[in-house]
């Protein structure tokens, strides 16, 4: 396959390849989140036996990672290509190499391999087995089999790719600099960078993330959410009050960037973060279960 | 017949495959044993994609097996007329015995029926394609993992299963994979299934590109990568624990040779060096006064189409990581070392102040743990310790401290090196002391904060030091003094019988130095000649009190007494126990001619008295009761 000329064409050529695999094309959430794991569509449907075949696009945001737009390789906020395949096929492996080619990547030319990663984030309940991929000794992509979620093992296992897109797009293109990264080529010819679209935005957020965001609203902000997702869990609205717990995790990653966050509190934040995420979890579960785990019962007919 | 069984699997962790390649085929020997079935030898090898395991001239059945059967007690066999009973005819129909073959045996059990059977071998392909399976998901991986809806557990995905005795397949299933007669060759240069057969195997392997000996693949990166470094003028930075990790990463080795920017030389080369060992799985080059060149290697996982391009990708990750690492380095250099210290590790100093009142290592102790607040040190804790001796080398620091900061966490791991001043392992000593009585002691294998590994630790240095401490001094705690006595032992152990350990543990009363002076002296001492005679005292002495005695007559008893009065007791081992081999004569003499527990007691106490005291002398080297076997 010829090599993506551009970035878009990069996203253009996973979400087809995805979609004639039988993926759903999905959005990202528009909620504040530090991974594609995070959106509902992975964290809450590998959960039960549903099956779920999905491929989105994920803007992510880790406030500690800003360089002020001069760091040519890291981003405080930056996209990621996530699938989640729901029960894991036989063949995962064969359809990510698959997907490399599709959008030009060859595996020897760039040395892809599979090394041993166990993923886990304890603030999740999650945990799964599986490998960072690298081309050329570089962390393209996480390739985990989902084995449990909000603290509860998963009924079917799911298989998660999350491709590092502007990695990826910066091997296609043979880059050094993510910013000079070619967005789009309009149809007069002019290229739209990275840097076009995003070096303001890091230079500003990374001083609103480090310097400006205000530590007593973040911190207050914080309680509200969480006060919030609590009332709505026991209300049984788990969606809603699952947003509420990503915007806590987001206001906890802004209070560390600001240097804001204790030792001694970090536990009890982290701990607050997980009691929703695993009660969100469970609350989710049931509340399929209630419905007759709806989708179960169409992909059998 | 030839077994060969080929688990081919997604990409094993390093781990996996060590445990699999050394449980496989000890366990596959017992097994086999116990199935009655031969071989000459087995073998097991291992890549990221296949675990091997390989029979060699294995029997093609079963040996027979003849053996007896125990029935029903005879009176419920066969009726008052002698005829065989339901329950009689029952037993021999079920094993299908003829009435005239069975026979009456009598055991402390009563006289029950009986009979000889005779098992027929069962042909090994049965006997395999029942055993195999269970013998694949026995391998005992510290992590598994689900993958399917049987929920079979293994390392990762078990996705074909080759398994040919001699040219037959020994049929079984796991996880939804049928055993067959095909393989394939490396994942990208021949990925295509084919059948292959005993004689066609190992070369199908070799020409499609997979090396199934990590021996072998790390012989292959070895010599490449010593020809590399030699190439531009360098030595390899030979690195085992690396070599194995690569060499178990990839099933066809390829080093290429990189290069980077010569400006990030700056940057002290520690923080360069564990980038490319830990990130990047890089080897690095150093030139002939160990400094680090602008070079490295990677093993790439198959021959390249373009070694330039892919040591040039290589190279621009590397540039990126140590773009970062200079970065963090420089933000840190901001500071001052003692800008990082949130909080002065008090506990830590007042237990290097109780080892030592030195103003040094009470600097290194108020020290030694800022570094863990650098950026340096969060991006790559394996540089704990180095940051803070490079930080403090910058701020000016004194030689000694800045030496001791570097070698607070000698020795890292079993076999390293122990710290090389005195105030280093003093240093050392007081992080160990802390951690042990601070964090709770490990139950089961499970041990988080490495109490058993500074337990280990405090012993090598205390030895290596030749520090004179007694433990029960510093440690109040008798449950940690007992865990840290017991780690003392198993060093102890390591290269003495367990007989002289044990015999000198109670004499050294806590003082490891003194333990192993005695190990030392009476490793290099006959003592089974001598220790029958000492027991027998200790055993006399244990039971009587010593008081007030009346004079010793005798003269084998006034030449013992004499004897023992001269020796001195001291720490110079090797000559009491000299001295103490010299009672042996004396005391058989004088058990020979005296009767200790005479019908006189005040010269019965004088006896009892004259034994003590050659006991105190004896226990002060060792216990010997405890080395007679």
């Amino acid at each position: 396959m010829s090599k993506a000329q551009t970035f878009q064409e990069v996203i253009l050529r996973l979400q087809q390849f995805w979609s004639d695999k039988g993926c759903i094309i999905a959005q990202p959430t528009d909620v504040e989140v530090g991974a594609g794991t995070l959106n509902k569509h992975t964290f809450l449907r590998v959960l039960g036996p549903e099956p779920w075949n999905v491929a989105y696009v994920e803007s992510c945001r880790r406030p500690t990672d800003g360089r002020y737009g001069e760091n040519p390789n890291r981003l405080q906020h930056y996209y990621q290509f996530q699938v989640i395949l729901k029960p894991a096929p036989n063949n995962p492996q064969e359809l990510y190499l698959e997907s490399l080619r599709a959008i030009g990547l060859d595996p020897i030319e760039h040395d892809i391999r599979f090394v041993e990663d166990d993923w886990e984030h304890p603030g999740l309940g999650a945990a799964g087995l599986g490998w960072e991929v690298w081309a050329q000794g570089m962390e393209v992509t996480q390739f985990t089999y989902f084995q449990q979620c909000g603290g509860l093992e998963l009924d079917e296992v799911a298989c998660e790719l999350t491709y590092g897109l502007e990695r990826l797009a910066m091997y296609v293109q043979d880059v050094d600099n993510l910013y000079d990264l070619v967005w789009a080529i309009l149809p007069s010819g002019q290229k739209v960078t990275y840097g076009d679209i995003h070096k303001q935005d890091e230079f500003e957020w990374s001083h609103h993330n480090f310097t400006h965001a205000n530590i007593e609203m973040l911190a207050r902000h914080f309680k509200d959410y969480e006060a919030q997702a609590k009332v709505l869990l026991e209300q049984k609205l788990v969606l809603p009050a699952y947003e509420y717990a990503l915007k806590c995790s987001h206001l906890f990653n802004l209070l560390d960037a600001r240097g804001a966050v204790q030792a001694i509190d970090r536990p009890l934040y982290i701990g607050q973060i997980r009691d929703l995420a695993k009660q969100c979890a469970s609350s989710y579960l049931e509340s399929r279960q209630e419905l007759g785990f709806p989708m179960l019962v169409s992909a059998a007919s | 017949m030839n077994l060969i069984l080929e688990i081919g699997c997604e990409e094993l962790p390093a781990s996996a495959i060590q445990v699999a390649t050394e449980f496989l085929p000890k366990q596959l020997s017992e097994e086999l044993k116990s199935a009655r079935l031969d071989f000459e030898a087995i073998e097991s090898f291992g890549t990221p994609r296949r675990l091997l395991l390989l029979v060699l001239n294995l029997s093609a059945s079963q040996k027979d097996l003849d053996s007896e059967v125990l029935g029903p007690k005879v009176e419920i066999a066969f009726n008052a007329t002698g005829q065989l009973t339901p329950a009689g005819l029952g037993f021999l129909k079920a094993r299908n015995i003829s009435p005239e073959s069975a026979y009456q045996k009598t055991s402390d059990k009563g006289t029950v029926l009986a009979a000889k059977i005779h098992e027929k071998g069962r042909p090994a392909l049965a006997v395999l394609s029942e055993l195999l399976p269970k013998l694949i998901l026995q391998i005992p991986f510290a992590k598994t993992m689900r993958w399917e809806k049987s929920k079979t557990r293994f390392a990762r995905p078990i996705r074909w299963l080759l398994c040919l005795l001699d040219n037959q397949v020994v049929p079984f299933e796991i996880a939804g994979v049928t055993s067959s007669n095909k393989t394939c060759g490396h994942r990208f240069m021949s990925p295509d299934f084919q059948t292959v057969t005993q004689e066609t195997y190992f070369d199908f392997l070799k020409q499609n590109n997979v090396i199934f000996d990590r021996e072998k693949r790390k012989a292959l990166i070895l010599e490449k990568a010593h020809e590399l470094a030699k190439s531009v003028g360098g030595h390899l930075n030979e690195d085992a624990e690396l070599l194995n990790t690569v060499a178990n990463l990839v099933e066809y080795p390829w080093p290429i040779l990189g290069n980077f920017d010569a400006d990030y030389l700056k940057i002290p080369q520690e923080i360069l060096i564990c980038e490319m060992r830990e990130h990047q799985k890089y080897f690095s080059i150093l030139d002939s006064n160990q400094n680090l060149l602008p070079y490295f290697i990677i093993v790439a996982g198959a021959q390249p189409i373009a070694e330039k391009q892919l040591a040039a990708g290589n190279a621009r990750v590397l540039k990126a990581r140590f773009a970062d690492g200079a970065f963090y380095y420089e933000e840190d250099l901001k500071k001052k070392l003692t800008d990082f210290i949130t909080e002065p590790p008090q506990k830590l100093i007042d237990w290097a102040l109780k080892l030592d009142n030195n103003p040094n290592l009470k600097r290194a102790a108020y020290l030694c743990k800022a570094d863990l607040n650098t950026g340096v040190v969060g991006q790559f804790p394996e540089l704990q310790g180095i940051m803070g001796s490079i930080y403090a080398h910058k701020n000016g620091e004194n030689a000694e401290v800045v030496q001791a900061l570097r070698e607070q966490y000698w020795p890292r791991f079993s076999g390293d090196k122990t710290p090389s001043t005195k105030i280093s392992a003093l240093l050392s000593l007081a992080d160990r002391l802390h951690t042990l009585t601070y964090r709770k002691l490990p139950k089961g294998s499970a041990d988080p904060y490495g109490l058993r590994r500074a337990a280990i630790g405090l012993t090598r240095i205390i030895l290596d030091k030749k520090f004179k401490l007694n433990l029960q001094d510093l440690i109040s705690n008798a449950e940690v003094l007992d865990f840290v006595m017991t780690r003392a032992k198993g060093v102890f152990l390591e290269s003495t019988p367990v007989l002289v350990v044990e015999a000198t543990q109670t004499a050294a009363n806590y003082d490891l130095c003194a333990w192993q002076a005695r190990i030392g002296a009476l490793e290099k001492f006959d003592y089974a000649a001598v220790s029958a005679v000492f027991k027998r005292v200790s055993n006399i002495v244990a039971k009587n009190p010593t008081s007030q005695g009346g004079t010793l007559k005798e003269p084998s008893e006034i030449a013992l007494l004499k004897a023992v009065g001269s020796i001195q007791v001291s720490e110079d081992f090797a000559h009491m126990l000299s001295q103490l081999a010299n009672l042996k004569p004396l005391l058989d003499t004088f058990f020979a001619e005296v009767m200790v527990m005479t019908d006189d007691l005040e010269l019965r106490q004088a006896r009892l008295n004259l034994l003590a005291e050659v006991q105190h002398k004896a226990a002060h080297v060792a216990d010997f009761s405890k080395l007679t076997l």
